[in-house]
C-alpha cells in the first residue's frame, strides 16, 4: 500500500518516504483514507480543442521573466479568453510589475484589457523580491517604452471581485506571483470564492524550495496569503517546482523564438536573451536558460495533457522560523501537526494521547488541490515556442 | 531680499491653501470616518457613534462596520437602524469585513487548548450565532440599506478625495484599516490621524478579561495581524484610549436618568435602549476625548505594537519606552491613562440631550 503510493513520483526527497510511515501509523490508527487522493488524475476538463468556448482567465501576476513568456503565451492561445491583468509586488516591487503588465498588453496589442495595480506589499510581511534572477526591472534589464495605456482606477482586488461576480462560476485565476491580491479579494468579499472556478498557480513544491531550502519564491513572499488561497475552498491547480524546474530554455528555443517577426515574439526573445546571458555571467558555461515556470503554469490551461496530476491537501507553513511559505502535500487523513510543547490533561480531538493539534479523526479528508508531478517537457517546448512564432 | 520674498509669497500662497482646505470642508466641521464593530441596540458601540452625530463641529463621513462585539451584517442593520430613529440616513454606512485576515475561529479553539480560554470573543461567542444570522432587532429592522462599496475602498477612496483632512476613528478589530492599507500602501499618511478604542497597557483590576492577563483586549486580539499593521503604517499621529482609562469610566443611574427626562429622538434611544452600570463607556471615552481632549488627565507616550507570534501571547499588546525600544520601524502611540470622569461625564449628558444636527425624519418618537 505504502510502496503503491509512492510509484510514479519520481524525483521526491524524503517527503514521500515520510508519508509512508504517517499512512501506516493512520491505517493502525482506523483512519479513513481517501484511495482516490493518492491516484493520478488529469485536471477538470478544461475546455481543449473540442469545446470552442475559451475559458475566461484573469492573470494575477508580477513581471517578471517568465510572467512575460506566460502573458504573451497566453495572448496568443485562442483557447484562453484573458479578462484582465492584476499585477502585484513579488519578483520586482510593484512600480515595475505595474508599468511591465501595461506593457505586456500593449507588446500582445491587446490594450482593451484592464490592468488593475495590486497590492504593493505582502498581507503582513515585508517585500522580499528576486530582482537577482528577473533584473532590477523585472525584464531582465531589457528597456521597453514607458507604456501609454493607463491602469483602470479600480484596485486589483476590486476588479477581480467585480468580473468574478458578473459570471460566477466562470472565471478562472492564473495567479504568477504572491497571492496577496487574491487573499485581499477573498477577504474583502466572503462569498467570492464560491463563484471562482479554479486557481491555476505556479508556486509551492513537494520536493525542495528555491528561495530557501524549503520554499518555493512566490509562497514565501506572501505565505499568509498563501494560507488564504489554499483555505478558500477555490479548486486549486498547483505547478510548483516540482516540475517547473525541468523546463529550462535552450539556446535554439530562444533563437527560434528571436527569428520570429511578431511583436511578443520579439520582445520575448530579448527578454529570454538578456536573461541567458546574465545567466552565464552567474554561471559560466551554463548551456541551460531560463526556467519557464510560468508559462508552465499557463500552458495547464491551454493543453492539460502536458502536465500530470495527483491530487493533495496543500497547506502552507506560516510560522516556521526557517521553513515560513513550506508548501506541504498531505495525501490522506490525518493532517498531522507539530505536537504540543506541553501534555493536554484532556486528550484534543479523540486522540488517545496529545500528538498534536489534529482535527477530529471523523472529519472527512478533502484534497483541496491537484498537483503536478510530471511534465512532458517536448510537448511543453513546442507549444510555447510554437505559439509565439506562429 | 528678493529670495525673502518668494519665501514670503509661498508662504501667502500655503495660508491661502490651507484656508481654501478647510472651507472645502462642510462648514469648516472635523471630518472623521466611524469605524466601528457595531453591535447594538444601545451600548457602547452605538453610543460612540452617537456622540459623534450629536457634535455640531463633526462630519461623519461614514461608518464602516466590522465584525468584532457581533457580525457584520447584524451590525450594519443595528447601525443603518440608528440612524434611522435619530434621523440621520444621509450618513452612509459601509461593509467591513466578516472574518478576520488571519485568525480563525477554529484556530482561537485549538489555541485555548493550549494557551486557556479567551474569556471575551464577540461574535465567537459560545452561545452566538451564524455570521450572516440577523437575529431578532429589539428595536426593528431598518428599512435603508448599506452602500455598495466596501468599507476598505470607502476608506481608501475617501482618503484620497480629501488627503490630510480625515480623523479615522476605530472602536473595533482592525481588520478594515489593515485592507485599507494593504490596498493604498499610503493610506495612513494621508488621513489626519488615528484614534482607537483598544489595548490594555497596566490595568488594576478585577475584570476577567483583564485580571489574569493584563496585555489582552479583545479588539486589538481578535485581528491580530490586523492590528499590527495598523500600528505600524505611518499615521500623523495615533490616540489610544486604552482599557487603562476606560475602566475609570462609567455610565451612571444619574447620567442615564438626566438623558432620559429629554425628549428627543437620541435621549429616548439611549432610554430605551442602554443600559445604566453595566460597563464603562468604552468607545464613547475615545470619540468624546477627540472632541475635546481636555477630559484626558494622563497620557503616556510608548511604542505599541503586537505579538503576532502564535504562541500563548498571540494578539497581546507590547509596549516600549524610547529607552528599551526594539531596532524596528515601531511607531509612537499617545495612550490615554486617566479621565477627570466629571467633566467627561458631563459632556456626554450635554451632548445627548441636545438636538441632533441636521436630522431629518427621526422614526425615533413617532
Amino acid at each position: 500500500m505504502s510502496a503503491e503510493s509512492t510509484k510514479g513520483l519520481p524525483n521526491r526527497r524524503d517527503f514521500l518516504t515520510t508519508s509512508a510511515a504517517v499512512v501506516a501509523t493512520g491505517l493502525a490508527a482506523g483512519y479513513p483514507t481517501l484511495a482516490a487522493a493518492t491516484r493520478p488524475t488529469s485536471p477538470e476538463p478544461f475546455p481543449g480543442a473540442a469545446d470552442a468556448t475559451p475559458h475566461r482567465v484573469i492573470i494575477d501576476t508580477d513581471p517578471g521573466v517568465d510572467d512575460a513568456l506566460a502573458i504573451l503565451l497566453a495572448f496568443r492561445s485562442p483557447e484562453l479568453k484573458i479578462e484582465a491583468l492584476t499585477p502585484v509586488a513579488g519578483n520586482v516591487p510593484l512600480e515595475f510589475t505595474l508599468p511591465n503588465a501595461l506593457r505586456l498588453v500593449e507588446i500582445a496589442g491587446r490594450s482593451d484589457v484592464p490592468v488593475a495595480a495590486g497590492a504593493s506589499a505582502p498581507l503582513i510581511r515585508k517585500l522580499v523580491t528576486a530582482a537577482y534572477a528577473h533584473g532590477e526591472n523585472g525584464f531582465g534589464g531589457v528597456e521597453f517604452a514607458a507604456p501609454k495605456t493607463k491602469p483602470v482606477t479600480e484596485s486589483a482586488p476590486e476588479l477581480i471581485r467585480r468580473i468574478v461576480r458578473a459570471s460566477p462560476g466562470e472565471i478562472s485565476l492564473l495567479v504568477l506571483g504572491p497571492f496577496t491580491n487574491i487573499a485581499l479579494a477573498l477577504r474583502l468579499d466572503p462569498g467570492l470564492a464560491k463563484q471562482i472556478r479554479r486557481i491555476v498557480f505556479m508556486g509551492g513544491s513537494l520536493s525542495g524550495g528555491n528561495i530557501t531550502p524549503s520554499a518555493e519564491f512566490n509562497i514565501y513572499v506572501d505565505p499568509e496569503a498563501a494560507h488564504i488561497a489554499f483555505h478558500s475552498g477555490i479548486p486549486m491547480t498547483m505547478v510548483g517546482l516540482d516540475v517547473t524546474r525541468k523546463v529550462q530554455l535552450s539556446d535554439a528555443h530562444i533563437k527560434a523564438i528571436e527569428a520570429a517577426q511578431n511583436p511578443s515574439a520579439q520582445a520575448a526573445g530579448r527578454i529570454l536573451r538578456s536573461t541567458m546571458n546574465r545567466i552565464q555571467k552567474m554561471t559560466p558555461g551554463s548551456t541551460a536558460g531560463p526556467t519557464m515556470h510560468d508559462s508552465l503554469a499557463a500552458s495547464v490551461l491551454i493543453d492539460p495533457s502536458i502536465l500530470t496530476m495527483e491530487d493533495y491537501f496543500i497547506d502552507v507553513e506560516t510560522q516556521g522560523q526557517l521553513t515560513a511559505g513550506e508548501t506541504l502535500g498531505y495525501k490522506r487523513f490525518p493532517i498531522r501537526r507539530s505536537p504540543p510543547l506541553e501534555l493536554a490533561t484532556t486528550p484534543a480531538f479523540g486522540e488517545k494521547q496529545a500528538t498534536g493539534a489534529v482535527p477530529p479523526a471523523s472529519e472527512p479528508f478533502h484534497p483541496n488541490a491537484q498537483v503536478a508531478i510530471q511534465v512532458d517537457t517536448e510537448k511543453f517546448f513546442r507549444l510555447l515556442v510554437g505559439r509565439l512564432t506562429a | 531680499m528678493k529670495r525673502i520674498n518668494w519665501v514670503l509669497a509661498w508662504f501667502g500662497l500655503g495660508i491661502l491653501m490651507l484656508s481654501l482646505a478647510s472651507a472645502s470642508s462642510a462648514q469648516g466641521k472635523k471630518r472623521i470616518i466611524f469605524d466601528q464593530d457595531a453591535s447594538g441596540p444601545g451600548g457602547t458601540d452605538m453610543m460612540s457613534l452617537l456622540v459623534l452625530l450629536q457634535s455640531p463641529d463633526v462630519e461623519v463621513l461614514g461608518v464602516t462596520v466590522v465584525t468584532g462585539d457581533g457580525w457584520r451584517d447584524e451590525e450594519v442593520a443595528h447601525t443603518l437602524r440608528l440612524l434611522e430613529l435619530v434621523g440621520r440616513t444621509d450618513v452612509p454606512v459601509l461593509k467591513g469585513a466578516v472574518y478576520p485576515l488571519v485568525r480563525t475561529k477554529k484556530y482561537t479553539e485549538l489555541w485555548e487548548q493550549l494557551y486557556g480560554k479567551a474569556t471575551y470573543k464577540g461574535a465567537w461567542r459560545a452561545n452566538g450565532h451564524g455570521p450572516y444570522e440577523i437575529p431578532e432587532m429589539k428595536e426593528g429592522k431598518p428599512s435603508t440599506a448599506p452602500s455598495s462599496e466596501d468599507a476598505a475602498h470607502f476608506l481608501v477612496r475617501m482618503v484620497n478625495e480629501h488627503p490630510n483632512e480625515i480623523t479615522i476613528y476605530a472602536g473595533g478589530p482592525m481588520t478594515n484599516l489593515a485592507q485599507a492599507i494593504s490596498i493604498d500602501e499610503k493610506f495612513a499618511e494621508k488621513t489626519r490621524g488615528l484614534i482607537f478604542m483598544g489595548g490594555s497597557i497596566n490595568p488594576h483590576t478585577e475584570v476577567a478579561e483583564f485580571a489574569t492577563n493584563p496585555r489582552h483586549e479583545f479588539n486589538l486580539w481578535f485581528d491580530p495581524e490586523a492590528s499590527h499593521i495598523m500600528l505600524t503604517a505611518k499615521w500623523p499621529s495615533i490616540v489610544c484610549t486604552s482599557v487603562d482609562v476606560s475602566l475609570q469610566t462609567k455610565f451612571s443611574q444619574e447620567m442615564f436618568d438626566e438623558i432620559a427626562k429629554v425628549q428627543t429622538p437620541v435621549a429616548q434611544y439611549i432610554a430605551k435602549y442602554a443600559h445604566p452600570g453595566r460597563g464603562p463607556l468604552w468607545d464613547e471615552l475615545s470619540a468624546a476625548a477627540w472632541l475635546e481632549p481636555s477630559m484626558i488627565t494622563g497620557i503616556q507616550k510608548s511604542y505599541m505594537d503586537i505579538s503576532i507570534d502564535h504562541g500563548s501571547s498571540y494578539g497581546d499588546v507590547l509596549i516600549w519606552s524610547e529607552k528599551v525600544k526594539p531596532e524596528l520601524e515601531v511607531r509612537m502611540v499617545d495612550i490615554q491613562m486617566t479621565v477627570d470622569m466629571k467633566k467627561f461625564g458631563d459632556f456626554f449628558v450635554k451632548l445627548m440631550t441636545a438636538p441632533t444636527p441636521g436630522a431629518k425624519d427621526p422614526l425615533m418618537l413617532k
